[in-house]
């Protein structure tokens, strides 16, 4: 009985520790996260997994929040060393694809940031999918994974 | 006649013979091989033009401040979401690890701001120091920081901001580009995703260098 209180305690622990999931109709939205900001930085970047394992071809069409004054979806490649960033129109969440959402690539970005991202703080945004509707997910600000 | 094929090999064999034989002749003794990074490694060292940009306090940055030490130089700007901060991130890990090899002692990070117009000396030195309180920021008059960038192979362009907002986006190399203690251009590091790889890659770059003195 105690070892069973302890290994569910473990197991509260490791969720706590965890980003948490959401889902919106047939998509999993995972690994919710922006990396903390320097205090006189405008802009920011928040980053997320979208797995559609089970519906049909999707589409985020936009992103809100009250972190910024603009929240856009951007962008990046790499053309012969130089990255460039562009702003995208939506982002295609096709059927049985998981995308991601990550450094050096798609990511949502957080223009005229209100205030800092601080880490170990939380700030909710709002997805818009084209099927799956709105969802609103809480972005974990930490820094990037190593 | 129906030697020729095998004068032909003979007289090869022997200019091989007669080229391997003038290389150790020039080659100084004991050159260290050209170490393997993620980037161009520069044999010998490029020498850098002079220039004039300012850092914090006002002070300027010149060549002089590229000298007596290890210096690795990114172009970016603060309002750069991701990859400047990405970049900056990775390299407070690479001078950890240096750091850990008592290697970091004599090396200095600079982000040159190709963004003045928004990038203020003050904002520049809040932004570095986010990262590690030892890097430096540095930016400048436009003039300047082309003949930068032009030197080190670097490219940007600032874009105009969208209709109805003041908003405006820059592309930028993403290398690191590695000055040695002479001032001269060393190497221009592309891979610069993992900590890891630029720690050993800078631990190379300099051990060559070290190696190519003695």
């Amino acid at each position: 009985m105690y070892r069973m209180l302890f290994l569910l305690s473990l197991l509260a622990f490791a969720g706590g520790a965890m980003a948490e999931d959401y889902t919106a109709g047939d998509l999993v939205i995972t690994q919710v996260w922006a990396r903390p900001t320097p205090p006189v930085a405008s802009a920011g970047a928040a980053f997320l997994t979208l797995d559609n394992g089970k519906g049909p071809d999707d589409r985020l069409l936009s992103a809100q929040g009250d972190v910024s004054t603009t929240v856009e979806l951007h962008t990046h490649h790499m053309e012969n060393g130089v990255m460039e960033m562009r702003k995208v129109d939506d982002i295609p969440v096709p059927a049985g694809k998981t995308v991601k959402l990550q450094p050096g690539g798609l990511h949502v970005m957080l223009i005229g940031l209100k205030a800092p991202l601080v880490e170990g703080e939380t700030f909710p945004l709002t997805l818009n999918f084209e099927k799956a509707g709105a969802v609103t997910v809480e972005v974990a600000v930490h820094q990037p994974p190593k | 006649m129906r030697n020729k094929p095998l004068l032909i090999i003979v007289v090869g064999i022997l200019a091989i013979g007669l080229g391997i034989g003038l290389g150790q002749y020039f080659m100084p003794e004991g050159e260290p091989a050209k170490p393997q990074i993620g980037g161009i490694f520069l044999v010998p060292a490029k020498p850098v033009v002079d220039f004039t940009l300012s850092q914090q306090a006002n002070q300027p940055f010149t060549l002089a401040d590229l000298k007596g030490h290890w210096s690795l130089l990114y172009f970016g700007y603060t309002f750069c979401p991701d990859v400047c901060p990405t970049t900056l991130t990775t390299l407070n890990r690479a001078m950890a690890l240096l750091a850990k090899q008592g290697q970091d002692k004599d090396v200095a990070v600079w982000m040159v701001s190709v963004d003045p117009q928004r990038d203020s000396l003050e904002k520049l030195k809040e932004y570095t120091a986010f990262f590690n309180p030892k890097f430096r920021g540095a930016t400048g008059e436009r003039g300047e920081i082309d003949k930068l960038a032009k030197e080190f192979g670097v490219y940007y362009q600032i874009h105009k901001p969208e209709p109805g907002s003041d908003y405006y986006l820059v592309d930028h190399s993403a290398a690191i580009i590695v000055i040695n203690p002479q001032g001269e251009l060393q190497a221009v590091l592309t891979d610069t995703g993992s900590a890891d790889k630029l720690a050993s890659d800078l631990l190379s770059i300099k051990g060559y260098f070290e190696k190519a003195r003695s």
